[in-house]
């Protein structure tokens, strides 16, 4: 898993509405079944050390991850604590403009590095483990 | 989460404690001894045992008799499991993405 996964697809509108509905209409895009509970509503912080939360119709607020790069229409980048438990991952998206198309492109990996200024020491911390075991896994494997 | 298959939940469950993250750290160079791994970490040994048969139940380590020693391992279905459930994920993510971005966006004519 310490590869980062990648995908891509490309999509018929300039970046800015791709940006737009990526972000502002992530609640319903997101795959339906992918919350805690079926009636929450996802939203993502549109700064820079923005929330990426889950708002339960209960009131409660479930922190999944949080916004470091906000630039829109062309980059996006927040951390994602996927699968209820495992994590924090890193979700990088760049949203490319193709004549009347976007290309959104989807870098997933483990925090592991390239632990910029956003980064507070908080985040570090919890990261750490994480970076390491993936990255040295993997060179067990290959020895 | 719908369909995810069991093992990968497992394996995502199991890989969130930094506790378990640790043990798959100290057995990344090779297989270790329960003892040995225990020594490394801040917990009493049952506790290491019962975060061993976690990661064992998610197949991240393995159990394996060599001589007579007892040593844990790491194992790749676990964490194969762990990269496929996300895999999936995006796909059907900017699939739906696709299509709500393309249904509301009209050209200017």
């Amino acid at each position: 898993m310490s590869e980062p996964l990648r995908r891509t697809v490309t999509v018929r509108c300039p970046p800015e509405h791709a940006f737009e509905v990526f972000t502002a209409r992530l609640d319903l895009w997101w795959p339906r079944g992918h919350r805690k509970h079926p009636q929450s509503k996802l939203l993502i912080e549109g700064h820079q050390g923005g929330r990426f939360f889950e708002a339960v119709p209960t009131g409660e607020e479930r922190l999944l991850g949080e916004v470091l790069r906000w630039q829109p229409p062309t980059r996006l980048t927040y951390t994602w604590v996927p699968g209820g438990g495992v994590g924090p991952t890193e979700v990088d998206i760049s949203f490319v403009a193709d004549g009347e198309y976007t290309r959104v492109e989807v870098v997933h990996a483990e925090a592991d590095s390239g632990l910029g200024e956003a980064w507070n020491e908080r985040i570090k911390k919890f990261t750490w483990a994480w970076g390491e075991v993936l990255p040295a896994f993997v060179a067990y494997l290959e020895e | 989460m719908p369909a995810a298959p069991a093992l990968a939940e497992d394996a995502l469950e199991a890989l969130g404690n930094p506790i378990r993250r640790q043990i798959l750290t100290i057995l990344a160079p090779g297989p270790c001894p329960v003892g040995e791994i225990a020594a490394q970490l801040p917990v009493s040994r049952p506790a290491v045992s019962k975060h061993l048969r976690l990661l064992q139940n998610a197949e991240l380590v393995a159990f394996e008799r060599s001589g007579n020693r007892n040593l844990f391992r790491l194992e790749a279905a676990g964490f194969d499991a762990a990269k496929m459930w996300l895999e999936a994920f995006w796909d059907e993510a900017l699939a739906r993405f696709a299509l709500v971005a393309e249904n509301t966006w009209t050209p200017k004519p």
